[in-house]
C-alpha cells in the first residue's frame, strides 16, 4: 500500500503469521495429545517391548532381534498367518463382490426399497459377540438349523465348526452375514454417477451389461478400493469370531494371528514376543495396503487430474 | 457494517479459549488417570457366570449348617475352632482381593462367608473385584505389572506355577508355621502339594476338586447289568458302555442296524481336556505326558500311544462315547448331559454333585464309582487356592481371609451349603449333601485322592501354551481323522522343543 514502510508491512505479516500457525497448534494439540499418548506413543513403546524378553511380571530383557529369529522358527506364526491369509483373501473379495451386487440392486427404484436396506444393513449393526452364538447354534453339528435344511435336501450332516476343514469357511460365512454394511457405501457411490451418462450410453445403444461394464464399475472404483483396502485390514485383524466360536481350534484350524498374539501375551505371558508379532502383523498389513494403492493407480479410476 | 452489533468476543478468540479449555480438561483428566487407584468394592451380585459353563458349579439347595449323618468311610471328630490371628496389629485395614465369586457362588456362599471373616475380624474390612473366570489371569497380572495388584487371589493349581516362578506370591511358610492352629496334615497333600515350589507353600488350597465317574442306576438296572464296582476294569467301563449305548430304535453298537448318527443314550462320556484326560491316560497303563524332571514329552512312547487309541477308539471305532459334535448337542442350551440321561456313565469332577441336586433334575437314582484302581493309577486334583501377593499392602490381612478359609467355619459352611467341597480330611463328611447321595461319595472322591492324590509336576510356566497344543493336536484324534501313533508323533514334534527350554523362558 502507497506510503507504508516495506519492512513495516513485513514485520505485521509475520507477527500474523505466527499467531495464526501458534492458534492453529493450539487447537490442534488435544487431538495431537491423545495420538502421541494414546496411540503413536504406546507404539513405539511396544517397538521397544519387542526387542525384549518382557513376562509382565519381572523387568523386561533385552533379546535384541531374538523374538524375530524366533517367530521366523516358530511354526505356529505360520499356521496363524496362513490362516489369516486364507480368510481374508477369501472373505474379501467375497464381501465386495457381494456388498456391490447388493448395493446394486438396492440402488434400484423398487417399491419398499428402504424396507429391504433397512433390513440388509441391520445385521452389520448387531454386536458380533450376540451374532456369534447365534450363529455357533445354527451351525450346531447335531441339531443346529443349518444341517437341519441340510438333511431337508437329503445332504448329510456336516460337523462346521468342529470341522479343521470347514471351521474357516464357516466363520466366514459368518462374517459375510454382515456384508449390508458396506451398502450403504456403495449406494452413496452410484448416486455419485452422473445419469447423463446413461443416458448418452442409451442412446449409443448400449445395454445394461455394458453400462455396468464401462459406466457403473469404473465410476465406482474409488468405493469398491475402499471397500477392499479397508476389508483387507479389517481381515488380517479377524478375533473376535475365533476367541467365541471356536478358540482357535479344532486343529489349530481357526487359530488367527491376532488370537494367537493374544494367547500369546495374556496367557503365555510373553509380552515382548506379543509385542514383536504385532509389528510383524503391522508390517505385512502395510505392505498389502500399499501394494494395493499401487495397483489402484492402474485400476481405479478418479475423476479428478491427477497430479 | 455500520449500524450491526460487534460481537463481545472475535471467533478467533473463541475457538482459541475453547482449545485451552480443552487442553485443560484434557491434562487434568491426565492427572486423575495418573494417581494411585483406591481398592475397588465388588458388585455382590454381579450376573457373569460363576466359572466356564462346562465347569459351573451351582449350590445345592440351601441346608442348615449341621453335619450330615457320617458314612463308613467318616474321618476324624471335629477340631476346635481355630482363632484367627488380627491382621497388622489390630489396625483397621481394607483386604482387596480380586475373585470370580459371582451369581450363586456369591449369593449362596462366599457373601455369608466374607460376613462370617469379618465378625472373625472387625479390624478388616473385606473388599473384593469379581473379575471372570477366564480373565482372573489377565486381570491379575496386568494390575501386578501396573504396580497395583490385589492383596490376594484364587488361582488354580494348574496356572499357580506360572505365577510363582515369576515372583508375584508371597512364600506362606512363615505364616503356616506360626499359627499352632493349623494342621497342614489335615489337608489332602496333592492338594497342598501343588501350590508348592521348591520346597515352599504359596498358597492355601481352599477346596477339593478331584474326579470319579457318575452312573445311573436306572439304565443299569433297565440293561439288566450290575452296578459298577470300584475293584473294576477299563475293559469293564468298555463292556458296561456297549451295553448303555442306544441309539434312537433302541439297538446298540455292533447289533444289524445300529445308526451312530442317531445315538440316543452314550454309554460312558470323559473329558477330553488335556489335565481332565490324564488320570484316564496314567491310569490305563502308565502312560506319561511328560518325563519327571521335565525335559520331554511321553505321548510318542508305546503306552502312551495305546492309551491315546484305547480312548479314541471309544468314540470311533466302539461308539460308546460321544463325538465331539455330539458332546456339544447334548450340552446345546446349558444342559447337563448326564442329569439329563444324555448319557449312562460319566468320568467328571466333584462340582457335578451339587448341580445333581438341584430342583427338577431328571436323573434321581445315580450314583459315583472311582476310576479303575490300577497299579498306575492317579488322581490329579485340581481346586483353588487362595493367595497372598507378594509386596501386598495389606499381607496379613489377605493370610488371614485365606486361613479363615482353611478354617473349620468356612470349610463346614462351604461344604454343607454346596459351595465347594472341603480340602481337609476332617471336614470331608461336610461335604456329603444331606440326601447322603452319592453314596459312594468318600470312596470315590477322597480316598482316591488319599491313595493316589498327585500335583502335577509339569504345571510349570510354559504349561499353558503347551495345554493348547497338546488340546489342538487331540481334536483330530477324537474326531477319528487322525490315528493316536500320528498324533503323538505331533505332539512330540511341537511340544519338546520348548519342553526343553523351558527353562531358560524363566526369568533370570
Amino acid at each position: 500500500m502507497a506510503g507504508l514502510p516495506a519492512t513495516g508491512g513485513r514485520r505485521r505479516r509475520s507477527a500474523l503469521a505466527r499467531e495464526e500457525m501458534r492458534d492453529g497448534y493450539l487447537m490442534m494439540l488435544p487431538w495431537l495429545t491423545g495420538f502421541v499418548g494414546l496411540l503413536a506413543g504406546p507404539m513405539l513403546y511396544s517397538l521397544y517391548m519387542s526387542f525384549t524378553d518382557w513376562q509382565m511380571l519381572v523387568p523386561a530383557r533385552w533379546v535384541g532381534v531374538g523374538n524375530y529369529a524366533e517367530m521366523a522358527r516358530d511354526e505356529m506364526i505360520a499356521i496363524a498367518l496362513g490362516n489369516t491369509a486364507y480368510y481374508t483373501f477369501v472373505s474379501v473379495p467375497l464381501y465386495a463382490g457381494l456388498g456391490l451386487a447388493l448395493g446394486l440392486v438396492m440402488a434400484l427404484p423398487l417399491k419398499g426399497i428402504r424396507l429391504y436396506r433397512t433390513a440388509y444393513f441391520l445385521p452389520s449393526i448387531t454386536p458380533v459377540v450376540a451374532t456369534t452364538l447365534l450363529w455357533m447354534l445354527i451351525f450346531q453339528a447335531d441339531f443346529g438349523l443349518a444341517n437341519w435344511l441340510l438333511s431337508l435336501l437329503g445332504l448329510p450332516k456336516q460337523l462346521f465348526l468342529l470341522s479343521p476343514a470347514q471351521s474357516k469357511p464357516t466363520l466366514i460365512f459368518m462374517h459375510l452375514w454382515g456384508v449390508g454394511a458396506s451398502m450403504p457405501i456403495f449406494l452413496a457411490g452410484l448416486k455419485g454417477i452422473p445419469k447423463e451418462l446413461y443416458e448418452a450410453a442409451t442412446i449409443d445403444g448400449a445395454g445394461r451389461w455394458s453400462g455396468l461394464r464401462h459406466i457403473t464399475l469404473p465410476l465406482l472404483s474409488p468405493v469398491l478400493f475402499f471397500v477392499v483396502l479397508t476389508g483387507f485390514i479389517g481381515g488380517f485383524q479377524v478375533f473376535t469370531a475365533a476367541y467365541i466360536a471356536t478358540a482357535g481350534g479344532p486343529a489349530n484350524s481357526t487359530r488367527f494371528f491376532v488370537l494367537h498374539l493374544y494367547d500369546t501375551a495374556f496367557s503365555y505371558f510373553r509380552m515382548g514376543y506379543a509385542s514383536a508379532m504385532a509389528w510383524l502383523l503391522f508390517s505385512v498389513v502395510l505392505a498389502f495396503t500399499l501394494l494395493q494403492f499401487l495397483v489402484a493407480r492402474r485400476l481405479v479410476y478418479y475423476e479428478e487430474a491427477r497430479d | 457494517m455500520a449500524g450491526l452489533a460487534t460481537s463481545l468476543v472475535s471467533r478467533r478468540s473463541l475457538m482459541r479459549g475453547g482449545a485451552l479449555g480443552l487442553i485443560g480438561l484434557g491434562a487434568a483428566q491426565l492427572l486423575a488417570a495418573c494417581a494411585p487407584a483406591a481398592p475397588t468394592t465388588a458388585p455382590t451380585k454381579p450376573a457373569e457366570p460363576a466359572k466356564p459353563a462346562a465347569e459351573a458349579q451351582p449350590t445345592k439347595p440351601a441346608a442348615a449348617p449341621e453335619p450330615t449323618k457320617p458314612a463308613a468311610a467318616a474321618a476324624e471328630p471335629t477340631k476346635p475352632q481355630p482363632v484367627a490371628k488380627p491382621a497388622v496389629g489390630g489396625q483397621q485395614v481394607t483386604l482387596n482381593f480380586q475373585h470370580f465369586f459371582t451369581g450363586v457362588l456369591w449369593t449362596d456362599g462366599f457373601e455369608k462367608l466374607v460376613q462370617m471373616f469379618e465378625q472373625e475380624n472387625p479390624n478388616i474390612k473385606w473388599t473384593g473385584v469379581a473379575v471372570p473366570y477366564a480373565e482372573m489371569m489377565p486381570k491379575l497380572i496386568t494390575l501386578a505389572a501396573g504396580g497395583q495388584p490385589p492383596d490376594g487371589t484364587s488361582l488354580d493349581n494348574e496356572r499357580i506355577q506360572s505365577v510363582i516362578l515369576r515372583g508375584l506370591l508371597k512364600e506362606l511358610d512363615p505364616y503356616i508355621q506360626a499359627d499352632k492352629t493349623l494342621d497342614v496334615n489335615d489337608i489332602y497333600k496333592a492338594r497342598f502339594d501343588s501350590y508348592a515350589a521348591k520346597g515352599k507353600a504359596y498358597a492355601l488350597p481352599i477346596d477339593m476338586g478331584s474326579g470319579a465317574i457318575y452312573y445311573n442306576r436306572d439304565m443299569f438296572d433297565k440293561a439288566g447289568l450290575k452296578y459298577p464296582d470300584p475293584k473294576w476294569t477299563y475293559q469293564d467301563i468298555l463292556d458296561a458302555a456297549a451295553k448303555l449305548t442306544l441309539d434312537k430304535a433302541g439297538k446298540r453298537p455292533g447289533e444289524p442296524g445300529f445308526d451312530r448318527g442317531n445315538v440316543q443314550q452314550w454309554g460312558f462320556q470323559f473329558r477330553p481336556q488335556p489335565y481332565r484326560y490324564y488320570n484316564l491316560h496314567r491310569g490305563f497303563n502308565g502312560a506319561e505326558f511328560f518325563d519327571k524332571e521335565i525335559t520331554k514329552t511321553r505321548f510318542a512312547e508305546p503306552e502312551s500311544i495305546n492309551a491315546l487309541q484305547w480312548f479314541a477308539d471309544l468314540r470311533n471305532k466302539h461308539v460308546v462315547s460321544p463325538s465331539p459334535a455330539a458332546d456339544q448337542a447334548m450340552r446345546a442350551g446349558g444342559v447337563q448331559p448326564f442329569s439329563s440321561g444324555g448319557w449312562a456313565m460319566e468320568h467328571t469332577w466333584i462340582g457335578l454333585i451339587a448341580y445333581m441336586h438341584q430342583p427338577g433334575i431328571k436323573v434321581q437314582n445315580w450314583d459315583v464309582v472311582n476310576l479303575p484302581e490300577t497299579p498306575t493309577a492317579a488322581q490329579e486334583v485340581g481346586g483353588q487356592g487362595f493367595v497372598v501377593i507378594n509386596n501386598a499392602k495389606n499381607a496379613d490381612a489377605a493370610w488371614a481371609w485365606t486361613r479363615f478359609m482353611a478354617g473349620d467355619a468356612a470349610q463346614q459352611y462351604m461344604g454343607t451349603n454346596g459351595v465347594w467341597f472341603p480340602v481337609r480330611k476332617s471336614m470331608a463328611k461336610y461335604g456329603l449333601p444331606k440326601s447322603g447321595q452319592p453314596e459312594g461319595f468318600f470312596k470315590a472322591f477322597y480316598e482316591q485322592v488319599d491313595k493316589y492324590g498327585l500335583a502335577c509336576w509339569w504345571f510349570v510356566p510354559g504349561w499353558e501354551q503347551w495345554a493348547t497344543i497338546i488340546q489342538n493336536e487331540l481334536d483330530p484324534l477324537w474326531l477319528g481323522a487322525r490315528d493316536a501313533k500320528a498324533t503323538a508323533t505331533a505332539i512330540q514334534e511341537k511340544l519338546d522343543p520348548m519342553v526343553a527350554n523351558w527353562r531358560k523362558n524363566l526369568p533370570q
